[in-house]
């Protein structure tokens, strides 16, 4: 349930024991520290058990129900959950049970029998030329991922890990998210995880571990939302756009916000600021950091001193900086410079969400998608375009009141947007 | 019991009879060397067969080939094969006439024509059918002797081998030793034509004569006569031989399958002794031939059971060696 | 360089024998004025005469135990067993006798005979005309086993095994006859026990031999379509087996699939595999694959024999599912 997540309460069951479900379906209410989410079944067959009352708060991978079909056997759970054999939140009875019902991917005669049965956790899968490689170059097979049938850990993998890997790289900080000397181009993998698997932690996955357990721990976050009627940014941008037509450059949603953003930090510098043990310390410049998915997991560069720029100026650096990321070709102070963050799922149709603070930072600001709503406007209803915006803030610097003003400033700019361009 | 020692002289008297006098012996030592341990595996015993092996071979070119069956010691010494290098072969050592690597059933001496004992019933007659194929392909007049039981006669290859030389009119003589037990079951318990197998022939066209195999003079007259006929390329002839073999079907064989007395009415036919006495009657064996036949042949087995242990054992790296030609 | 078939290039290696070395000459059934049961010696009876184109009775044992003592009598006879199946009828004499007669002998006896045979199933003939039994064959120490794939190794091939001074079976695939081949004019041999690299590549090696050659060239043009790119050993020989050829090609790819036309269960194609995990573990990147005939009797009808087969479709699901290529 993202990154962030540690532990969730379930607030209500949506289905009843026996009920049939599909992958995709609702099972539940979660209330994370943020909102309460609907979890959604990550199996097809029917509920055959609940494993956790309404109103329990259960850590991230703790088996929240079975699912299976009606003949089979429940195995026996137990309440505390291991995390080592965990991963998922709704668990499949083991394949010797299932195996009745639910067609088990069943390999070709060509194939000894013993292949299909997963290898034991505690060993590593790897073919024979894998382990010699691994052995001449020193790499832990742990640290691999496998794409071979049954994630099995091929030469190939260990090449790729090899070359993203050189030998003997600096032990990375926890204070930063993955750079791209140590991580861009971590080997992904290429198949989903398997229920009951233990997915081994890429180096990626690690540091961002590390980077948001300690931000959690250090760091009190409040959150201030606030939505936000976009009707007059959207056809800003789209003006912008025709006008801006054979320069190469495109504004996007985003780059509307870092703009408002970078005006509201202007205003409010505290929230360019960073909490230290004898004061807050003040941003010479805004290095506005943007939250980039990608396959492994999340990076967050910045556009270096982006208080000068235009609205133009910045969209193309926001651009040059997404392609960089893509390409791998960051410089590590893009990694680590970033002064206050932004972070988008609207893509990812989500209508608003809470984001962790990036420390040393002291703000983030989640957005969700911008969509067509009605809104009551001088007591009148009418269809407007608009997003949520969250921001999350490190109490230490500043106070919900000026959160608030923060937020308020964002939205002022957003719904007046001629002030972006001035 | 009086035989014919027709055609015969002193000189040949004597060297058949120290002939069979030395499968005999070479054969009793053998027993003793099994029970010793120092002969391995399968040993089957032609005490008793004597008669064939020295009637039949002798009367052989130097160029013929001979190809037997596994009860072959007899077949060997009768060739010429030298006692040593069989009791050797026996023995498992590398001066063996097979350098240790075939053992009693497998006794080959190719320069002596002595193509093979072959140990699988019946395998040795469409080989024997073969070389006779290879002799008419280039045009010469050996012959080729097929010895085999009367077990082979109920295998197939029998049949083959027996049609296809006759087909191809191949000078091959085949010589049936019946020495009534396949193993420990008698002919006539295994065979529906019953014991006059020779008959068999007939179905092929191939001229064919029963004879006893007991009498050393019947066997050899009748072999010359029938070689002359295979030479002649008119193909095969058949010979059926009635022996009997005095031991058991090999070492292991505790004969409780035949009675005692039936063995005594045998042994009473002695080739050995019935020979000595028909030609010591003839003139043509004294007693002083018999005494120092006996020594010469204690001498020789002697010799080969020294010989025998003296000699080595094959090296390791023979083990590979002729697997394949070159 | 002339385009014959592999029909022609087996006739054209016979001839040549005959037209060499006195010592050699033909026997089997049906070989001479019939012509033989596939064609192979059509013209030979009329030219060399029913001496050396022997005909025969259908007598394997006989047959092939007579062309043992020729070839002990010093003669160079080549048998012709109509098919590998008949051969279950003469093992005795090929596995007892022509095998061990060497050995046995501590090297007095030589026998230079070639048995040539017809194998392979495809033709709708059922169960007891569709087999290939040259992996028992080829367990045997003392004989060799050669099993040609196209015109070229089969002339060449069968050169060499005319001119060996011991036993070799020489097994043409029914359904290999027609194909056509390009074959030097001027005098070419192929060594026993060498294979052949007939399609080279990086990720998976095939290794087969016969017909099941010309299915894994298939299998691996189809492949390449999906940018894998496969190595196709050929083995030509399974007795001697060039495992150095072998071995050589999956320690570069990493990855192995054997693919042989007959049961899968105690094929030959289980001893290869063997040796590739013994002489390159270290180098595998997969387990060693095998696509073999299903194990049942072959049947009759055309759809249910089709089903039997290793085909281009199933060696292309096994290297998916062994190797997730």
């Amino acid at each position: 349930m993202g990154y962030d997540m540690r532990e969730g309460t379930l607030v209500r069951w949506l289905k009843a024991e026996g009920t049939e479900v599909d992958i995709g379906d609702p099972v539940a209410e979660i209330e994370t520290d943020k909102a309460v989410v609907e979890f959604e079944s990550v199996a097809a067959g029917v509920l055959l058990r609940r494993l956790v009352s309404e109103g329990t708060t259960v850590p991230v991978g703790h088996p929240l129900a079975i699912v299976g079909s009606l003949d089979e056997e429940i195995p026996d759970i137990e309440d505390a959950p291991s995390p080592q054999e965990n991963e998922f939140a709704i668990e499949e009875p083991p394949r010797t049970t299932s195996k009745a019902e639910e067609p088990v991917e069943e390999l070709p005669s060509t194939i000894a029998d013993d292949s299909e049965t997963p290898a034991p956790q505690t060993s590593v899968r790897a073919s024979p030329v894998a382990r010699k490689l691994a052995l001449e170059e020193n790499i832990d097979l742990n640290q691999v991922s496998g794409t071979g049938p049954g994630n099995r850990i091929t030469r190939g993998d260990v090449m790729a890990y090899k070359d993203s890997h050189p030998p003997a790289p600096p032990a990375p900080t926890a204070g930063t998210l993955p750079s791209p000397e140590t991580l861009s181009n971590e080997q992904a993998p290429s198949t989903p995880p398997k229920f009951g698997e233990k997915v081994l932690l890429s180096r990626m996955r690690q540091q961002i571990a590390r980077v948001t357990v300690k931000s959690k721990q250090e760091t009190p976050h409040f959150y201030v939302s606030s939505e936000i009627d976009m009707t007059a940014a959207m056809s800003l941008r789209s003006q912008i756009n025709k006008d801006l037509e054979g320069e190469g450059v495109r504004v996007t949603v985003n780059d509307l916000i870092l703009k408002a953003c970078i005006g509201a930090l202007k205003k409010y510098p505290k929230f360019n600021a960073y909490f230290d043990e004898d004061g807050i310390r003040m941003n010479e410049e805004i290095n506005i950091g943007i939250a980039i998915a990608e396959e492994e997991g999340l990076i967050l560069p910045a556009v270096m001193n982006s208080g000068p720029m235009s609205l133009k100026e910045l969209a193309r650096a926001s651009k040059d900086l997404a392609d960089r990321a893509q390409s791998g070709t960051l410089h590590p102070q893009e990694y680590t410079g970033g002064t206050f963050s932004t972070s988008n799922l609207g893509m990812f149709n989500v209508s608003s969400f809470a984001a962790i603070i990036h420390p040393p930072q002291s703000a983030v600001l989640a957005v969700g998608r911008v969509s067509k709503k009605p809104i009551v406007d001088n007591d009148e209803i009418k269809i407007a375009e608009t997003l949520t915006a969250t921001i999350s803030v490190d109490h230490r610097v500043a106070d919900g009141a000026e959160g608030a003003q923060f937020l308020v400033e964002v939205k002022r700019l957003l719904e007046h947007p001629s002030f972006l361009l001035i | 019991m009086s035989l014919s020692t027709k055609n015969m002289d002193a000189e040949l008297a004597a060297k058949l009879f120290e002939l069979m006098c030395l499968i005999r012996r070479f054969e009793e030592e053998s027993a003793r060397l099994y029970m010793l341990g120092k002969i391995k595996g399968f040993l089957h015993l032609y005490i008793g067969e004597e008669a064939v092996a020295a009637g039949a071979i002798p009367p052989l070119r130097e160029d013929d080939y001979i190809v037997t069956h596994y009860r072959d010691h007899g077949h060997a010494l009768a060739r010429g094969l030298k006692p040593n290098a069989i009791m050797a072969e026996l023995m498992g050592k590398e001066t063996g006439c097979s350098g240790g690597k075939g053992g009693s059933m497998h006794l080959f001496d190719t320069e002596k024509g002595f193509m093979g004992g072959y140990a699988i019933v019946g395998g040795q007659l469409p080989i024997a059918t073969g070389l006779a194929l290879a002799i008419k392909q280039r045009g010469q007049d050996q012959v080729v002797a097929c010895f085999f039981g009367d077990g082979a006669v109920n295998e197939g290859e029998f049949h083959e081998a027996l049609n296809l030389a006759a087909l191809w009119k191949l000078p091959v003589l085949f010589f049936l030793e019946n020495n009534l037990y396949g193993m420990g079951t008698h002919v006539e318990r295994s065979r529906a034509g019953g014991k006059d197998i020779f008959d068999a022939a007939s179905a092929y066209k191939i001229p064919a004569k029963q004879i006893n195999g007991m009498d050393l003079s019947e066997v050899r007259e009748t072999t010359i006569d029938a070689l002359n006929r295979v030479r002649s390329g008119d193909g095969p002839v058949f010979l059926e031989a009635i022996c009997y073999r005095f031991r058991g079907h090999s070492m292991a064989d505790p004969s409780a399958y035949r009675k005692s007395t039936e063995v005594d009415e045998w042994r009473d036919k002695d080739p050995l002794e019935s020979f000595k006495q028909t030609a010591s009657q003839q003139g043509l064996l004294s007693a002083e031939d018999v005494l120092r036949i006996s020594d010469s042949v204690e001498k020789t087995v002697k010799e080969a059971i020294l010989f025998g242990e003296e000699s080595a054992r094959p090296p390791a790296e023979s083990l590979y060696e002729h697997v394949y030609a070159e | 360089m002339t385009e014959i078939t592999l029909r022609d290039a087996v006739s054209k290696g016979l001839r040549e024998a005959l037209d060499r070395d006195d010592s050699v000459f033909l026997m089997g059934e049906d070989i001479g004025a019939y012509a033989g049961a596939y064609v192979v010696t059509k013209g030979f009876f009329d030219e060399y005469g029913p001496e050396r184109i022997r005909d025969t009775p259908i007598s394997e044992s006989g047959v092939v135990g007579a062309a043992i003592g020729a070839a002990m009598g010093g003669m160079r006879p080549i048998v012709e067993i109509m098919t590998v199946n008949f051969m279950l009828l003469a093992m005795d004499q090929i596995v007892n006798h022509a095998a061990k007669l060497r050995y046995m002998s501590n090297g007095q006896i030589t026998i230079p005979m070639v048995i040539r045979t017809v194998t392979g199933g495809g033709a709708s003939l059922g169960a007891t005309h569709s087999q290939m039994f040259e992996g028992w064959f080829a367990s045997v120490p003392g004989l060799k086993v050669v099993l040609p794939s196209d015109p070229y190794d089969a002339l060449g091939l069968l050169r060499s095994c005319i001119s060996d001074n011991n036993p070799v079976i020489f097994s043409e695939h029914a359904l290999l006859y027609n194909i056509t081949g390009d074959v030097p004019d001027e005098e070419y041999t192929i060594p026993l026990g060498k294979a052949s690299v007939k399609r080279e590549g990086a990720d998976v090696t095939i290794i087969a031999y016969s017909r099941m050659v010309h299915v894994a060239l298939e299998a691996a043009g189809a492949l390449s379509t999906k940018g894998v790119s496969v190595e196709v050993v050929d083995l030509r020989t399974l007795r001697p087996l060039d495992v150095d050829t072998i071995i050589e090609s999956v320690k570069k790819t990493g990855r192995a699939v054997v693919v042989e036309e007959t049961w899968k269960t105690g094929g030959f194609a289980g001893e290869i595999v063997s040796t590739i995990q013994e002489r390159s573990f270290d180098y595998l990147d997969g387990p060693v694959l095998r696509v073999g005939g299903i194990d049942v009797p072959t049947p009759y009808s055309e759809d249910l024999e089709a089903a039997v087969m290793p085909t281009p479709e199933r060696i292309i699901d096994a290297i998916d599912n062994g190797f997730g290529l």
